[in-house]
C-alpha cells in the first residue's frame, strides 16, 4: 500500500562557457565531460526505462546556459572532437593493457562507453542533446523545468527588473527549446529571497524549490514540516529538499559515491600514462590534467597510490545494493512520516545532475536501477513531480518561507563574502545602467538594437552565480575573474557606446560571436513598468 | 544543518598524487594569466547598497562623489565646512535604535548585525553644531531570523502543535543542531569545547540545558545579548521552553563563532572564518561614534551635488 511520494529532482546546470577565439580552450572541457559522463548516460538510462515500460517520473532542471550550449553548432563540433579524441586513445589503451587483465576489462568498458557515446550523440541526437530531453519530456517521464537565465544569484541582485529579466529571459529561453512554458523553476543555488515568488508568479511558474531551512524557519511553522510543498504569498509553491535523501548520496562519509567498488574520481590516466603517451590528448598547454580514463576504485581511505584495480562489474553489483538500500529507507522513512504527520509524505531528493555520472561514475546506473526497482518490485512509495503533486494535492499550507540557498550554512555567505564583495559595486551599477538604457529606448533598431541586446546578454552573464561561487571556493579563480571582468567590461564599454551614440560596429560584431547565447533576447526585458 | 554546497562544475580537481614532472622542453610556454578586461575602478556615482550574507552579517558598499563638497560648500561657511565628516548611519527599522560611523567617502564595510530585523543605512555629513545631513539611502536589508517561527498558522487545518513540531525538527535534520550542541559539551571535541570553555558561564549553563533538551526559564534567557533574548523568549511563550531551547540551538554555531574569532583573531578550520569584526554580544549600536544631535533627511543634496545647484 501506498506510504509515501518520491520526488527526484536533478539540477542539470553548467555555466556558460564558449571561446571560440581559441582553438582549445580548458574549461569548455567541463561540457565535453558533462555530455559523456552525465548527459548522455542519464538519457540512455531513461529511455531505456522507457523502452522497458516502466512507468517513472523525474524532474529536472536544464538551465538557459546549458541549453544553449548544447544547442550551439560550434560546441557540437568540438565536443566530438573531444570524443573521438578519447575514442582513439581508448583504442591505444586497449592494445596497451592487452597483457593487463586487471586493467582490459576497464580499458573495453571505456572504449564501449565512449564509442557509445560519440554514437548516440552523433546519430541518435544528431548532436543536440536537447532533442533526447525533449522526446522524454513529450513522453510523460521527464517533467523539465527552467532556471535563471544564466542562474544569476537573485537575492544579491538589487533591481526587481533585474531579477525579472533573470526569469523572464530563462522562460523565453525555455519555450525556444521545449516548446512549452515551464511549469517549475529551479532558483539558482536555491536562493530565495521572500518576495521574489511574487515575480515567479509573474511569469505564469507554479513551483520552485528551497532547502529545508526554509520552510521550517517559514512563517507560520509548517505543519508538515519539509514534507510537502508550500504556498507562498504570490500563490506559488516551494517544495523543500530532503535532508536525509542528501546526505546519503552526497555526504563524504556515508554516502554511496564513497563505496570501495566504485570508481576512483582522482586517480587518472592523465597523471598516471606515461607523458609523451599522454601529451596527446592534453591541452596545449601540456600540463597533466585529469581527461576521464581511471583505472581504480575508490578501495577505502588510502592514498592514491595505493588504490585497487575498478572491476566495473563489482560497481554494477553494488548500484543495485545500494537501489535496493534507498528503497527500504524510503519505505521506512515514510511509513515513519505517514503515521505521525497524518498523510502521505512528500520526499523531495534534488541533486546536481553532474553528481550522477562525472563525479560518481556509477550514479547513472543507480538511478537506472532504482527507477525500476520503484516500479516492479515494491507499492510503497511512488515517484511523482512536482506539477503532479500539485495536480492531486491541491490544499496546502499558505506560508512566507524564510530567506535560504542551499550554500554552505544556508544563507549568502558563499556568494558574498570577503573574497567577492568587490564584484556587487559593479553588478549593482550596471543592473541601473542597463534599465536606464531600456527605458530610454522605446523602439531601437538597427546597430542601436544590436548594442541594447548585447548589453543585455552582458550583464546577464556578469550576473552567474558560478563566478563567486569558483572565486570562493577557491577552484579556477582566475577564470572565473576573467569572466567576470570581461563582461563587466564589455558591458559598460557598450553602455557608454550608446550613451555617446558611437557604438564600435565591428568590435560589437565581435563581441556578438563570442557571446552569442540568447538569441532570442529583447532588451526591453528590462524596462521598468509604468 | 543545511548541507554543504556540492557540486560537479568546480570541486577541486586537486592532485592528491604528485604526477611525474612533465619534461620542460615539451612544455608549451606559461601563458601568461588574463585577469580580463579592464573594468572601471569606480563610476563616478552616488551609491549606497547594503546586502545580506545570513542572519548576523550585512555587508555595505558606498560611493560619494565629491562634488558633493561643493554643495557643501553652498550650505555652510567655511569654518563649519572644516568640521564636517562623511558618516554612515545605521538604523535598525524594528525598533528604531541607530549607529554612527566614521567612514571615507567611498569604501565598504562588513556590520554585525541581528536575526529577524530590518536595516536601513545612510551616508551623509556631520557636523558637531548641526548634527547628521542624510544624502545617501541604501535600500532595506532583511536579516532572516535563522530559527523557527514564533507563529503557528491562524487556519486549524495546518496549525501544528509543539510536540509535533518538534518531531519535525528532528525528522526534517535539525536534530543535528541538538548533536553540536552535545558535542560543545563534550571535552574530546577539542576544538568545539574550546570555544564553549570561553563563553561566560551564565551563556555556558544556558546552552548545556538547551543541550540536554531541558526547560529555560526567562532568568535563564538573560545570559542572551538582548535581540536574541527576544526572539527565543517570543517563541517560548507561544510553544513553551522545549521550542524554545530547540530555537536556540539553531545559534550555537554562531555563538562559538564569535568567542574563537575574539578569542583568537581567527576561527578554526570548523566553522568558516567569520570575516568580520564580530560583535555577537554587544550588537552594532555599541560601535555607536558620535551621539546624534539632530536628524535631517537631504536626499536632494547629492542631486544638487551632481547638477552643480546651490541652494537656493
Amino acid at each position: 500500500m501506498e506510504q509515501g511520494l518520491l520526488a527526484l529532482v536533478l539540477h542539470a546546470h553548467l555555466p556558460y562557457v564558449r571561446h571560440p577565439e581559441y582553438p582549445d580552450f580548458l574549461e569548455e572541457d567541463w561540457l565535453y565531460e558533462a555530455i559523456s559522463e552525465t548527459y548522455i548516460p542519464l538519457l540512455f538510462a531513461f529511455e531505456s526505462l522507457l523502452r522497458d515500460g516502466v512507468k517513472f517520473r523525474v524532474t529536472m532542471s536544464v538551465t538557459p546556459t546549458l541549453s544553449e550550449m548544447l544547442a550551439d553548432s560550434l560546441l557540437q563540433e568540438r565536443y566530438l572532437a573531444h570524443v573521438d579524441r578519447l575514442v582513439q586513445l581508448c583504442e591505444m589503451e586497449l592494445h596497451r593493457t592487452r597483457n593487463h587483465p586487471e586493467m582490459h576489462s576497464t580499458a573495453q568498458m571505456y572504449h564501449e562507453h565512449f564509442s557509445t557515446a560519440r554514437s548516440l550523440f552523433s546519430d541518435h541526437y544528431r548532436k543536440n542533446l536537447l532533442n533526447g530531453f525533449r522526446n522524454l519530456q513529450s513522453a510523460g517521464v521527464l517533467e523539465i523545468i527552467t532556471s535563471g537565465a544564466t542562474h544569476g544569484f537573485l537575492p544579491l541582485v538589487m533591481r526587481p527588473e533585474a531579477k525579472r529579466a533573470q526569469i523572464e529571459v530563462g522562460r523565453q529561453n525555455y519555450r525556444k527549446h521545449f516548446g512549452c512554458e515551464p511549469r517549475g523553476i529551479w532558483l539558482p543555488e536555491c536562493a530565495y529571497d521572500p518576495g521574489d515568488d511574487r515575480l515567479l508568479a509573474a511569469a505564469g511558474i507554479r513551483y520552485f524549490f528551497v532547502d529545508a531551512h526554509s520552510l521550517v524557519f517559514g512563517n507560520p511553522r509548517p505543519k508538515y514540516g519539509i514534507y510537502s510543498p508550500v504556498r507562498t504569498p504570490s500563490g506559488v509553491a516551494a517544495f523543500a529538499r530532503d535532508v536525509e535523501t542528501s546526505e546519503q548520496v552526497w555526504s563524504s562519509e556515508s554516502g554511496y559515491p564513497g563505496d570501495p567498488d566504485y570508481r576512483e574520481f582522482y586517480r587518472d590516466l592523465g597523471y598516471d600514462a606515461e607523458y609523451d603517451q599522454i601529451k596527446p590528448y592534453l591541452h596545449s598547454d601540456g600540463v597533466r590534467r585529469n581527461i576521464g580514463i581511471k583505472y581504480h576504485r575508490v578501495t577505502g581511505k588510502v592514498d592514491l597510490h595505493l588504490k585497487q584495480p575498478y572491476v566495473p562489474e563489482w560497481a554494477s553489483a553494488r548500484t543495485a545494493i545500494h537501489a535496493d538500500d534507498f528503497i527500504e529507507n524510503r519505505k521506512r522513512q515514510c511509513r515513519s512520516l505517514a503515521q505521525f504527520l497524518g498523510r502521505k509524505p512528500l520526499i523531495v531528493s534534488p541533486y546536481d545532475a553532474e553528481l550522477f555520472g562525472h563525479w560518481w561514475f556509477e550514479g547513472p546506473q543507480f538511478l537506472n536501477t532504482l527507477i525500476r526497482k520503484i516500479h516492479f518490485d515494491q507499492d510503497e512509495i511512488r515517484l511523482v513531480s512536482c506539477a503532479e503533486y500539485l495536480d492531486e494535492f491541491g490544499e496546502i499550507q499558505s506560508q512566507q518561507p524564510s530567506a535560504s540557498t542551499w550554500g554552505a550554512e544556508g544563507y549568502n555567505r558563499v556568494w558574498v563574502n570577503p573574497n567577492t564583495d568587490w564584484m556587487y559595486k559593479h553588478l549593482h551599477v550596471a543592473e541601473g545602467r542597463m534599465i536606464e538604457l531600456a527605458n530610454g529606448h522605446q523602439r531601437a533598431e538597427g546597430v542601436r538594437r544590436r548594442a541594447l541586446d548585447q548589453t543585455a546578454r552582458e550583464l546577464l552573464l556578469a550576473q552567474a552565480s558560478d563566478w563567486a561561487f569558483i572565486i570562493t571556493t577557491g577552484t579556477a579563480v582566475q577564470y572565473a575573474v576573467k569572466r567576470f571582468k570581461d563582461h563587466i567590461g564589455r558591458f559598460t564599454r557598450l553602455y557608454e557606446g550608446i550613451k555617446r551614440d558611437a557604438v564600435d560596429e565591428s568590435w560589437l560584431a565581435e563581441v556578438e560571436a563570442k557571446d552569442n547565447l540568447f538569441s532570442e533576447i529583447d532588451y526591453h526585458v528590462y524596462q521598468s513598468s509604468s | 544543518m543545511p548541507l554543504p554546497h556540492s557540486s560537479f562544475r568546480f570541486a577541486p580537481r586537486q592532485r592528491l598524487i604528485e604526477p611525474p614532472a612533465p619534461l620542460e622542453t615539451v612544455l608549451a610556454e606559461e601563458p601568461s594569466p588574463d585577469f580580463g578586461e579592464a573594468i572601471p575602478e569606480n563610476y563616478d556615482l552616488d551609491i549606497l547598497h547594503a546586502l545580506v550574507q545570513d542572519p548576523f552579517r550585512i555587508f555595505i558598499y558606498w560611493e560619494l562623489q565629491p562634488a558633493i563638497w561643493n554643495t557643501m560648500r553652498s550650505l555652510f561657511s567655511e569654518d563649519d565646512i572644516s568640521g564636517l565628516k562623511t558618516v554612515l548611519r545605521l538604523e535598525e527599522m524594528t525598533e528604531g535604535y541607530e549607529a554612527y560611523f566614521d567612514v571615507p567617502s567611498r569604501g565598504s564595510y562588513w556590520m554585525a548585525v541581528y536575526p529577524g530585523k530590518q536595516y536601513q543605512f545612510e551616508i551623509g555629513v556631520y557636523h558637531a553644531q548641526f548634527g547628521f545631513i542624510a544624502v545617501l539611502r541604501s535600500n532595506v536589508a532583511q536579516t532572516p531570523r535563522g530559527t523557527i517561527s514564533p507563529e503557528v498558522d491562524g487556519d486549524s487545518k495546518f496549525r501544528v502543535g509543539v510536540e509535533q513540531f518538534m518531531r519535525i525538527l528532528e525528522v526534517s535534520g535539525f536534530g543535528s543542531y541538538k548533536d553540536l550542541a552535545a558535542t560543545v559539551l563534550d571535552e574530546e571535541a577539542f576544538e568545539y569545547n574550546r570555544a564553549f570553555e570561553h563563553l561566560p558561564e551564565s551563556l555556558r549553563a544556558l546552552i548545556a540545558q538547551a543541550a540536554r533538551g531541558e526547560a529555560i526559564s526567562d532568568e535563564e534567557l538573560e545570559a542572551l545579548p538582548r535581540h536574541l533574548r527576544d526572539l527565543i523568549t517570543a517563541i517560548r511563550r507561544q510553544g513553551g521552553a522545549a521550542l524554545a531551547s530547540a530555537a536556540l540551538l539553531h545559534f550555537v554555531p554562531e555563538i562559538l563563532r564569535w568567542r574563537l574569532y575574539e578569542e583568537e583573531g581567527r576561527a578554526p578550520q570548523i566553522f568558516p572564518p567569520p570575516e568580520i569584526s564580530p560583535r555577537f554580544l554587544l550588537g552594532s549600536s555599541d560601535l555607536t561614534l558620535i551621539p546624534m544631535k539632530k536628524f535631517e533627511w537631504r536626499p536632494d543634496i547629492a542631486e544638487r551635488a551632481r547638477s552643480g545647484r546651490s541652494r537656493d
